[in-house]
This record gives structure tokens, C-alpha cells and sequence, in this order.
């Protein structure tokens, strides 16, 4: 009969064993392992000498470093003014239930979601390309003389931003579509009797009403912002971007352990990310009154 | 009067709508048109319809590079992926779903947390832990140490706190062993979310640049992300090439969207799941 309970008791572990031992070894160790190489200087793997927090003063003074975070930070808040409100709008107009063709023109709009960071990368090559690039080209239209895109360092985040903006619109569109049909028809049915018109139904019906989902997609553009990695890696390959305005964190990162050999620093350099990420998730939250529910 | 006042407001929408899904697909357009373009025509004209097509770079990727065997290890590296991480997810979401233990909020919670550390912060731990296991340009290294997957685990949870405790509980008392319950009832009910969290990997895998770069290392050994970063990284990438391959690349992920878009949608919007709890 004891056994029998025993036999119970371990059931919820033997299903939480394997992600449990997954978890552990390559999320738990790695985490404090991070933490641990912080504070050491790894001359090649398995030969390392403790130099306290030397690592963390040399990022305050290192200029690549205090570059790469102001243009990650420009690049995530470029994503943020462009990726809410246009996903947003687009999803109320597709929303509509007059609009013909609607389903198609959703679809359309979602395929960039589908293609690999590492293709979008290298497609934006081409269409940012000074001569025989589309954008240019398009300006050209407009009697706009041709930007040197991928060479100028202050067209570096833009060029980024309009990426992003191509990849992931029909990305959000899903999320507010998800957070538009919560919304029960009656409210607007009532508001319009009431004789709202149609701004006053966005500003006061449905705003309010998908605030939680404007949170959420706010919340991982900041957490995915900041880690940004294969569009400036394949953006500007090489590592050849315009006086290093195309180097995020993510990339500074990789380069200096891979290129630099320097798995301390990087390793520093990685903390220094997560703690960013927080930090700012923190004031983010508080600002969403996050916290107050 | 107020109804042609809507009719001719949706000719409006329509039209604007129209012009944004086309604006979407040009990028696409252009690059099957520039793998089709020949190469030195690339960067000197700009044809919305190239006169000249050539289906010359397209042999090319696989005479002179292990274009085929790229498909092979993304196909690979994915499915193992895949696996693992929908296993642990699955295993353990229905025991934090399904089991009382002692500690099990606080451990969901901690779990949870993880799930917003960029994996940048364990990057060079693990590729040293795979370097000194010899794991490196392995396909066991190559997808192993990252398919363990919080929001999975979160997401199977979800899905399995819906399943009728009275079903299961019936399956109990007909003497079902626990492991028998699991595979016989609960397996069978989740389908759906199986599916949409095998997608949901799949995708993941499919836009992962950083792990496979540092885990595999030799060209055989490339997943097509590493292998078209490795031709654009060249000192004068061949871009009709480069369009050819991520063309081949791109295609097949847009045909079995468009067979199952259902499914994808509900795979790729997962992560507005977190909302509603």
C-alpha cells in the first residue's frame, strides 16, 4: 500500500523530469556560468584567470560598447513607433466586415513573416542597394536623389527599421486580429446608435478594450529589440557597417567571442544585455500599469 | 444617400488596402526576379520585368556548393529541434496542468521568468559546454542545448488546464495507469496544440542564425541559414546566387503556409496566448 502512494507521488516527477534536466543543464548553468565568466579573463577554453570586475569597468569606457547600446535602444524604439500604430490600423481596417478581399490582402501581408531573418537580410541588400536598389528607385519617382542606404552611418537604424517593419506587420496584425474579436459587436452596434463615429470608436471602444494585447506586443518589440542579431549580421556582413552604426549588442557580443576570442568580456557583455532587457521591461511595466493588476 | 456614402467607403479601403498587400509582396517579387536575373544585371538596371531571364544560378548552387546537403541538415537540426522541445513541453506542462507538488507555482514562475533572459547571456557558456563535449558541428549540437523552451511549457500547461478533469478522472477509476491515461487520453485531446507548437518550434528554428553559426562550423554541416549567411559574408557575394538560394529557401515555407494557414496562424500567434491568462 506504501509503495502504491509512493508509485503517486513520483508520477508529476516523471513527467517534469525531462524538461526539468533540459532546464537545469542547459538554462540554469548557463545562466550562472554567464555570470561566473563575467568576472574572468578566458585565454582559450578551459584556461581562465579571475579579474574581478575589470570586465564590467572596461564597458563603460569601451566606445563600441556604449555605440552599440544607443543604437540597439534607437533601433527598438524606431520598431515601436512604426510596428504599433501601422499593424494597428491595419488590422482595424482589415477588420472591417465590408471590406472585400479582405482575407487575401491578410495573407499577402503576412507572408514576409514566413521567410527566414537570414533571407529577409540578404533581400534587403538588394532593395537598399544604391544602384539597382528598389527603394532608391521608388524615391527616384519622387524626383528624390538616390541614399546611400547601406553606407551612410545615420541611415545605418532606418534602414534597419524599415526591415523590421516589412518582416514583422504581419506578425502584429495576428496579435491585435487575436485581441480585435474579444471585442463583442453589440458595444460598437450601441456606440453607433449613440451616434459615435468611426475615430470615436477606435479612440474609446477599441484602444481601451485591446490594451492588454498593445502591452504585450510593446513588451516582446523591447525584449526582441534589444537582442537584435541576424538583420545587422547579415545587413552589414563582414561586420563592415558604416562606422560601426549597424553594430547592435547582439553583434558586438558575437564578435567579440568569435571573432575577438574574448569569452569574458562577452560573457559581461551578456549580462549587461539581460540586465538592460529588465531594466527597461521594469520601467515599461510600471508605465502599463503592469504591476497595479 | 448613406448607403453609397459606405460603398464608395469600402472602393476606398479596398484600393488602399490593395496597394499596402502588394507594397508586402514586392520584396518576394524581387528576389525570385533577381535569381533569375543574370548576375552583372543585378545592381545596374531596375526592371519591375526583366527582359533577360536565365535559370543559370540556380544548377550552379548545387554543382559548386553542398546546396542539397543543407537542405538535408535544416530538415535534420529542425526535426530534432522540434521533437525535444514539444516532448519536454508537453511532458511537463501536463505535470504543472494536471499534478499538485510541493513547490510547483514558485518553480512555474521561476521557469517562467528565464523565458525573458536573451539567450545571448548563455551563448559562450554553452559553446563551451559543447565544445568540450565534442559536440561542435554535430547535429546533436547543433539543436540539443536550445530546444528547452519556457513559453512551450507555458503554452501546453494552458492548453491542458482546458481538458475535462472529469474524463480524466473516469479513465482513472476504469484502473488506467497514470502513464496510460497520458498516452491513450490525454495525447489524443491536445492534438491540435501539438500542432501549433510544432510550428511554432519549427518557425523558431527556422529565423535561429546565432546558435547554428557557432555550433556548426564545417560547410557540409550548414543548415541553409548558416550556409546563405556564409555566401553573403563572401568578399564579393554572387547575389544571383545568393537570390537563388534563399528563393529555393523561401518557397516551400509559403506553399505549406498557404496548405495550412490555420494551423500557422495559430503556431506563429501563440505567443498572444501570454495575454489572456
Amino acid at each position: 500500500m506504501k509503495s502504491q502512494r509512493l508509485k503517486r507521488k513520483i508520477v508529476p516527477f516523471v513527467f517534469l523530469a525531462p524538461f526539468l534536466g533540459m532546464f537545469i543543464i542547459f538554462r540554469v548553468w548557463p545562466i550562472i556560468s554567464a555570470f561566473y565568466l563575467s568576472f574572468q579573463e578566458v585565454k582559450g577554453i578551459g584556461t581562465s584567470k579571475f579579474v574581478g570586475i575589470t570586465n564590467y569597468v572596461a564597458l563603460f569606457g569601451d566606445r563600441r560598447f556604449v555605440s552599440s547600446f544607443l543604437t540597439t535602444s534607437y533601433y527598438t524604439i524606431a520598431t515601436l513607433l512604426t510596428l504599433i500604430p501601422i499593424p494597428l490600423i491595419l488590422a482595424v481596417l482589415l477588420f472591417q466586415r465590408r471590406t472585400p478581399g479582405k482575407e487575401v490582402f491578410r495573407t499577402l501581408i503576412f507572408l514576409p513573416s514566413l521567410t527566414s531573418l537570414v533571407v529577409v537580410g540578404t533581400v534587403f541588400r538588394l532593395i537598399l542597394a544604391d544602384t539597382g536598389g528598389l527603394v532608391n528607385a521608388i524615391l527616384g519617382l519622387f524626383g528624390i536623389a538616390p541614399l546611400r542606404w547601406l553606407l551612410l552611418p545615420e541611415l545605418a537604424v532606418p534602414s534597419l527599421a524599415i526591415l523590421a517593419l516589412w518582416r514583422w506587420t504581419g506578425m502584429n496584425i495576428v496579435y491585435f486580429s487575436s485581441g480585435l474579436t474579444t471585442i463583442p459587436p453589440e458595444i460598437y452596434e450601441a456606440a453607433k446608435i449613440d451616434g459615435a463615429q468611426s475615430l470615436a470608436l477606435f479612440r474609446y471602444i477599441t484602444l481601451p478594450l485591446i490594451k492588454p494585447i498593445i502591452v504585450f506586443v510593446v513588451t516582446i518589440s523591447i525584449i526582441g529589440g534589444y537582442q537584435v542579431f541576424v538583420e545587422p549580421y547579415i545587413l552589414y556582413p563582414g561586420g563592415r557597417t558604416p562606422g560601426e552604426a549597424g553594430l547592435t549588442v547582439a553583434v558586438y557580443l558575437y564578435r567579440t567571442a568569435f571573432r575577438n576570442f574574448n569569452m569574458g568580456y562577452a560573457a559581461a557583455i551578456g549580462v549587461a544585455l539581460a540586465g538592460i532587457i529588465f531594466a527597461v521591461s521594469l520601467v515599461q511595466f510600471q508605465f502599463s500599469g503592469f504591476f497595479k493588476k | 444617400m448613406h448607403m453609397r456614402k459606405e460603398r464608395v467607403n469600402s472602393i476606398v479601403l479596398f484600393f488602399v488596402l490593395a496597394t499596402v498587400a502588394i507594397g508586402y509582396l514586392v520584396p518576394i517579387y524581387w528576389m525570385v526576379t533577381s535569381a533569375l536575373k543574370p548576375s552583372e544585371e543585378i545592381f545596374s538596371k531596375v526592371e519591375l520585368f526583366p527582359r533577360k531571364l536565365t535559370l543559370q544560378s540556380f544548377p550552379v548552387l548545387f554543382r559548386s556548393l553542398p546546396y542539397g546537403k543543407w537542405y538535408l541538415n535544416t530538415g535534420i537540426l529542425t526535426a530534432g529541434y522540434v521533437l525535444v522541445a514539444l516532448l519536454t513541453s508537453t511532458l511537463g506542462g501536463y505535470a504543472f496542468a494536471h499534478f499538485d507538488f510541493k513547490g510547483r507555482d514558485l518553480l512555474f514562475i521561476v521557469i517562467l521568468i528565464t523565458q525573458m533572459i536573451p539567450f545571448h547571456l548563455m551563448l559562450v557558456p554553452l559553446f563551451i559546454m559543447i565544445s568540450k563535449l565534442r559536440l561542435i558541428d554535430t547535429y546533436i549540437g547543433g539543436f540539443l542545448p536550445i530546444a528547452v523552451s519556457p513559453f512551450g511549457l507555458f503554452y501546453m500547461r494552458q492548453y491542458m488546464l482546458g481538458l475535462n478533469k472529469d474524463l480524466l478522472d473516469a479513465a482513472r477509476v476504469d484502473g488506467a495507469s497514470e502513464y496510460a491515461l497520458f498516452a491513450k487520453v490525454v495525447l489524443p485531446l491536445i492534438k491540435p496544440g501539438l500542432a501549433a507548437m510544432a510550428i511554432f518550434f519549427s518557425m523558431e528554428y527556422w529565423n535561429n542564425l546565432l546558435w547554428p553559426l557557432v555550433a556548426m562550423r564545417s560547410e557540409t554541416r550548414f543548415p541553409l541559414t548558416v550556409g546563405i549567411a556564409s555566401l553573403i559574408n563572401q568578399y564579393r557575394p554572387r547575389y544571383d546566387m545568393v537570390m537563388a538560394a534563399s528563393t529555393l529557401a523561401t518557397i516551400p515555407v509559403i506553399v505549406v503556409f498557404l496548405i495550412m494557414q490555420k494551423q500557422f496562424l495559430e503556431g506563429l500567434g501563440a505567443m498572444g496566448r501570454l495575454v489572456e491568462k
